[in-house]
Formats: structure tokens, C-alpha cells, sequence
């Protein structure tokens, strides 16, 4: 589906506290990301179940001082044609195409009015 | 499932230009939505990632969402979650742990209610509560 919301972020500089926060408000479930190599904190949420119709998110450490949350959304026709499409229509391509490992690519654009979001392509040989 | 991710947000000073740049860069199908009771020149565009689909899918995975105008300069992203065990409940938790209730309980007519969070870290975020006698 082009464009679908496919995940989410909430980033944090106090991770423990954010999950502790958000799992008492929301009801999620959540773990650490097992794959976190060189530090990196990163809790998913765990789907209810069998409900994996739920769109995945995570909470993890901020790496910069003015990061926000972002959604991520199916890249149509790949990230290269989308980060394309970003700059094009007066966007900005923040950072290029990242693997994350076992599970897909991303990529992160600013929108004309200054909003981040996020590209997503799965691919399970990313690395 | 508890906290379900519902709808999102993308606020804006120029809609036009927005609506324009999600249109070609994610392939979205969006159209202005007239609400029950919304006023008229309150300019609010629907995403809609499926034409199949006529509304928010509660059983699938495909998410709605919306492109709006800016009412406050700070606003960028929203997304609003399924308020486990209703929103008066939910917003006291927010409190209870530390967090701020910025808006609370208003109604979507016919649709249902929501309210207006901002965790510990500053975070945005929205409760929503499905209720199609909302008013």
C-alpha cells in the first residue's frame, strides 16, 4: 500500500522513564530491541497477541537535541524514487538511506512546513 | 489492543503546499473532509491511503490521517492512540505519571471524543475513544 503508516517513533532522553511512562498510559506491552549493538536504547512495543494488524512503534534515545517523533510510511517505488520526490517537491532529505538490519530501509525528510517523517522499505537481507 | 495507533496528524501554515507534497511523495489519496458540526472554513484534508476503504480501518492496518492547518505555531505531528478504559481514565494516568493534559475531552460528532497529552519529554500525543453518539 503506497504510503501506508507503518511504524512509529517517540524519541526520548530518558528512555526508562519514557517506556515506564507510556507503558502506564497506553497499556503497551513493551522490550528491548535485542539488536541494539554499541549502546543504542530502543524499546518496541510488543503486539497484543495475535493482533498484528497494529502499526509497530518504539521509543528510543535521542541523538540529537531538536529530534521529535516521526512516522515512518511505505516508500513508493523504493527510497532512491522517494527521496527523488522529497527534494522535488521542495522537501529535504535529512538523512539517506540507513539498513536496519534483518528487517528494512529508512530514510528521513523534512516537509516544506518544517515536519519530519520517515521512509520505509522492507527488505530482510538489509545490512 | 490497547493503545493502538489510530490516526495521525500532519499540521500546516499552507495546506495547499502540503497536501501537494504527500500527494506525489507518498502516493496518498486525500480529499477535504466537511465533519458534523466542523466549521466551514476550517480547512482539514483526509488521507486516505486505500480507496477501498471509506473509513479508519479498525480491524486492518491501514491508518488514516489528516493535513490541517495550524492553530498553534509549535504543532508539527499527532498521532492518537486508543484510550485504554475510556479517556478519563487515560488522561488521569497521563497526570499520574508525570505528563500534561493540553486539551481535554472534546468531541468529533458522530465519531467520537479525544483529548491532548504531552509526555515527560515533551512529546505530543492524543487519546481517542470511538463513540458515534459523540457531540
Amino acid at each position: 500500500m503506497p504510503g501506508e503508516l507503518v511504524h512509529f517513533d517517540i524519541v526520548a532522553d530518558d528512555v526508562a522513564k519514557t517506556v515506564d511512562f507510556y507503558k502506564a498510559v497506553m497499556g503497551w506491552e513493551m522490550e528491548q530491541y535485542p539488536g541494539a549493538e554499541g549502546g543504542m536504547e530502543y524499546w518496541l512495543i510488543k503486539p497484543a497477541g495475535d493482533d498484528m494488524s497494529a502499526v509497530g512503534g518504539g521509543i528510543g534515545k535521542k541523538q540529537m537535541p531538536e529530534q521529535t517523533n516521526v512516522n515512518y510510511y511505505n516508500a513508493m517505488g523504493g527510497l532512491e524514487a522517494f527521496n527523488q520526490r522529497v527534494k522535488d517537491k521542495g522537501g529535504k532529505v535529512m538523512m539517506e538511506k540507513m539498513p536496519v538490519p534483518g528487517w528494512g530501509w529508512f530514510s528521513v525528510g523534512i516537509d516544506p512546513e518544517g515536519n519530519p517523517f520517515a521512509g520505509w522499505v522492507d527488505d530482510k537481507d538489509a545490512k | 489492543m490497547p493503545g493502538k495507533l489510530y490516526y495521525f496528524e500532519i499540521y500546516a501554515d499552507d495546506v495547499d503546499k502540503l497536501v501537494d507534497f504527500y500527494r506525489d511523495v507518498m502516493g496518498w489519496r486525500i480529499q477535504k473532509f466537511q465533519g458534523v458540526d466542523m466549521p466551514a472554513e476550517m480547512e482539514y484534508m483526509a488521507v486516505n491511503p486505500d480507496p477501498e476503504k471509506e473509513g479508519p480501518d479498525k480491524e486492518g492496518g491501514i491508518i488514516w490521517g489528516g493535513i490541517l492547518k495550524k492553530t498553534m505555531p509549535q504543532q508539527s505531528t499527532l498521532n492518537y492512540f486508543n484510550a485504554e478504559g475510556g479517556l478519563e481514565a487515560f488522561n488521569k494516568r497521563v497526570k499520574d505519571k508525570g505528563g500534561q493534559v493540553m486539551m481535554e475531552k472534546m468531541a468529533v460528532p458522530g465519531m467520537g471524543w479525544f483529548s491532548v497529552g504531552i509526555d515527560p519529554e515533551g512529546n505530543p500525543f492524543a487519546g481517542w475513544q470511538a463513540d458515534a453518539d459523540a457531540k
